[in-house]
């Protein structure tokens, strides 16, 4: 199991990059619907930034489905595991 | 800030990287803060805009583009069209884009885009007309655009897609995607140099990386992303090599090391008996296959030097006697072989050639020199290289290095130009009197306008030319073609032979006519030829040329840049005036036609007036 806060950690950083924002904030129960520059195409940034982070590929349903933070943390670990 | 982060990105190499770094640069770009702009320019960077036009996703590249530019040393601007129809998105855009044109426009467009995906199989005449219709609409954009923009237009080929069947049936079968790819791609480049546009060739980078590493994958279904993440760096880095050639920053020299490099063992302790080279040994192949990918170079333009520390006659025997030697003693332009460290060999070098560091690619196999040589001369391109020499190859090949945009009969013969130089310089030392000197050469210019057999050496002098370069302005093939036919324009190409030899085309002149007055708006001239009088003589053709269209004063312009101090007093040294100073350096400098003096001149002159002459 990946450590929640050190994911959260981890992820903010590339938040950060992705939406082009240092003063971004989030916790492990953000949803898309509260970043406002969380659109699509930030998305599939964020998927890029987690998969190169934490060296997983992320299926493309999965990818479609994940709509906030505890999503990302989830897929992260699944994968972690079964990789 | 923008310093900081060109120190930065020698190391950056992925997409993450290139990414946070491109992000930075872009805000500090933007911003400005504490004039970093002004300050990267000092230290020899140079702006650039570039827009994208995509049917697809592009926006996701500027900043590894940004990044990649900064390691050429270019501040790149990038603006993107994304998800539109090229043909609408200009007719809406056109005022704006002729009001401020970028420097050169992308033109990136996909398989599906030119319906290059489905044609009747079997059916060679449909596949015929398919492949024309996407070449034609490829054409109407991108004469749309030289219109519009008069500036720069970059065609992509097209790499296959995950859904294109790869048997050996499609290698035949008239209308298979492969085979319609295959044809498109030969094709467009061929149309592309007739329009002077300049060709990206992105099929070349999908192979080299393999399809299965090239596509996209999830990210095309997912976001329309045209290649995977991972390639990002490698076409940010590819395409920046072009931006780079267009603004005369390729690489032109390449320096190789001898031992471990060239051949295999040490010259010095094995003999040439000894060293490893051609058939026989698994890494005397290598070394072949290295010379080869040299010599290759060396057709193209690029000018081979050595730098080893050797006993020097020990090491160019081999270039003499080695039955499988490839490279020759004439192919090099210049050994420096000796015990001295290689950062001074090789400033040595760029000296002697008239060629600024940063045009240099150094290939050496031991880590220590390379490490010597980047911390020395950071300019200087220095791939690493792995160990074993057989994966060298690769690396050399993805780095693009020495990116050309055209290719004249003056590229073939580059190195043999340099040689003949060194003969020259030899020949002014044994005569020392240097009016006899020059007389003896036997020197004849041939002068005569714009015209579309010189048009790609003259674009190309205009793009490379940084010291002898009065005003550093830079113009397409398009802008130069249509020089040919401006009533307004007066040019001027010349070329030079003496008695060792044809130097190709030397020098351009670009004047523009405003009511009595001839403005010089770029002077060019190859360095490999200064100090013979050619200016003179080029001055007196102008005068005599302005006095008989009526013309009463010449003007020329001097605007400073890092590289083109050589020139700076350039009009003084030819009799102009001076008449203004701006507090950036920029000087401009008059001439009455009446005033004028002709030098004695030793150079007999071929003029041509008319166009097609």
């Amino acid at each position: 199991m990946v450590d929640p806060d050190e994911f959260v950690a981890r992820l903010t950083t590339i938040f950060r990059e992705q939406l082009d924002d240092d003063n971004l904030t989030i916790n492990i129960d953000t949803k898309q619907s509260d970043l406002g520059g969380w659109d699509s195409l930030a998305h599939v940034r964020v998927v890029m930034g987690v998969e190169r982070e934490y060296g997983v590929q992320l299926d493309v349903d999965e990818i479609e489905t994940i709509k906030s933070v505890r999503g990302f943390y989830a897929a992260v670990n699944s994968h972690a595991e079964s990789d | 800030m923008i310093g900081a982060l060109r120190g930065l990105i020698n190391r950056a190499w992925n997409d993450g990287e290139l990414g946070s770094i491109g992000r930075r640069l872009r805000r500090a770009l933007a911003s400005d803060v504490s004039g970093s702009v002004e300050a990267a320019q000092a230290s020899g960077c140079i702006s650039f805009s570039l827009l994208i036009v995509s049917t697809n996703t592009i926006n996701h590249l500027v900043d590894a583009l940004c990044a990649s530019a900064l390691r050429a040393g270019i501040l790149l601007h990038c603006q993107t069209v994304e998800y539109q129809e090229p043909e609408s998105w200009l007719a809406t855009h056109r005022e704006r884009l002729e009001a401020d044109p970028p420097d050169a426009t992308l033109l990136a467009l996909d398989r599906s885009d030119l319906q290059l995906g489905q044609c009747r199989l079997g059916d060679s005449a449909a596949a015929e007309a398919c492949i024309q219709a996407a070449l034609d609409r490829v054409r109407r954009i991108a004469e749309q655009l030289i219109g519009i923009t008069g500036r720069s237009v970059i065609v992509q080929t097209l790499a296959a897609e995950a859904s294109d069947p790869q048997l050996s049936a499609d290698a035949w079968l008239a209308g298979s995607p492969r085979r319609l790819l295959a044809e498109f791609n030969l094709k467009l480049p061929v149309m592309a140099r007739e329009l002077s546009c300049v060709v990206f060739d992105v099929a070349a980078i999908a192979n080299l990386v393999g399809m299965t590493h090239w596509s996209a994958g999830r990210y095309w279904y997912l976001a329309k992303l045209p290649f995977a993440p991972s390639c990002i760096p490698l076409y940010a880095h590819r395409l920046v090599q072009l931006l780079a050639a267009m603004r005369g920053k390729a690489n032109r020299v390449l320096v190789l090391d001898l031992d471990n490099t060239l051949w295999g063992g040490l010259i010095g302790d094995d003999g040439i008996g000894g060293i490893e080279l051609g058939t026989g040994s698994a890494r005397g192949e290598v070394f072949i296959a290295m010379q080869r990918l040299a010599l290759q170079y060396k057709a193209r333009g690029v000018i081979l030097c050595v730098v080893s520390k050797n006993a020097e006659e020990l090491a160019r025997e081999v270039f003499r006697n080695h039955p499988e030697m490839l490279l020759r003693e004439s192919d090099i332009a210049l050994f420096q072989i000796n015990w001295q460290d290689k950062p001074s060999n090789i400033s040595a070098m760029a000296e002697a050639l008239e060629l600024g560091l940063d045009t240099f690619v150094f290939i050496d196999d031991s880590p220590a020199e390379r490490k010597q040589m980047r911390d020395a001369v950071p300019q200087v391109e220095i791939p690493e290289l792995p160990n074993d020499p057989s994966a060298w190859l690769d690396i050399i090949q993805a780095a693009g290095y020495f990116e050309q945009l055209s290719f004249s009969t003056e590229d073939r013969a580059r190195t043999d130009y340099y040689k003949g130089n060194a003969l020259r310089t030899m020949q002014a030392k044994k005569i020392g009197n240097h009016d006899e000197f020059l007389k003896s050469l036997g020197m004849t210019i041939t002068v005569e306008p714009f015209n579309a057999l010189g048009r790609q050496r003259i674009t190309q002098l205009i793009a490379k030319s940084n010291q002898f370069n009065l005003t550093t302005r830079r113009y397409s093939e398009a802008e130069v073609a249509a020089l040919e036919t401006d009533s307004d324009a007066v040019t001027v190409q010349v070329r030079l032979e003496d008695m060792f030899g044809d130097n190709g085309m030397i020098s351009i002149v670009i004047c523009r006519r405003h009511a009595g007055i001839w403005d010089i708006d770029t002077w060019i001239m190859s360095c490999r030829v200064l100090g013979r009088g050619i200016e003179q003589a080029l001055l007196a053709i102008l005068v005599n040329r302005a006095r008989a269209a009526g013309a009463r004063e010449l003007r020329g312009v001097y605007i400073p840049t890092p590289k083109n101090g050589l020139v700076r007093d350039h009009y003084a040294k030819l009799g102009f005036a001076k008449a203004e100073e701006a507090s950036t350096g920029e000087t401009t400098w008059t001439l009455l036609v009446d005033d004028f003096v002709p030098a004695i001149s030793l150079i007999d002159v071929r003029e041509r007036v008319s166009a097609d002459a």
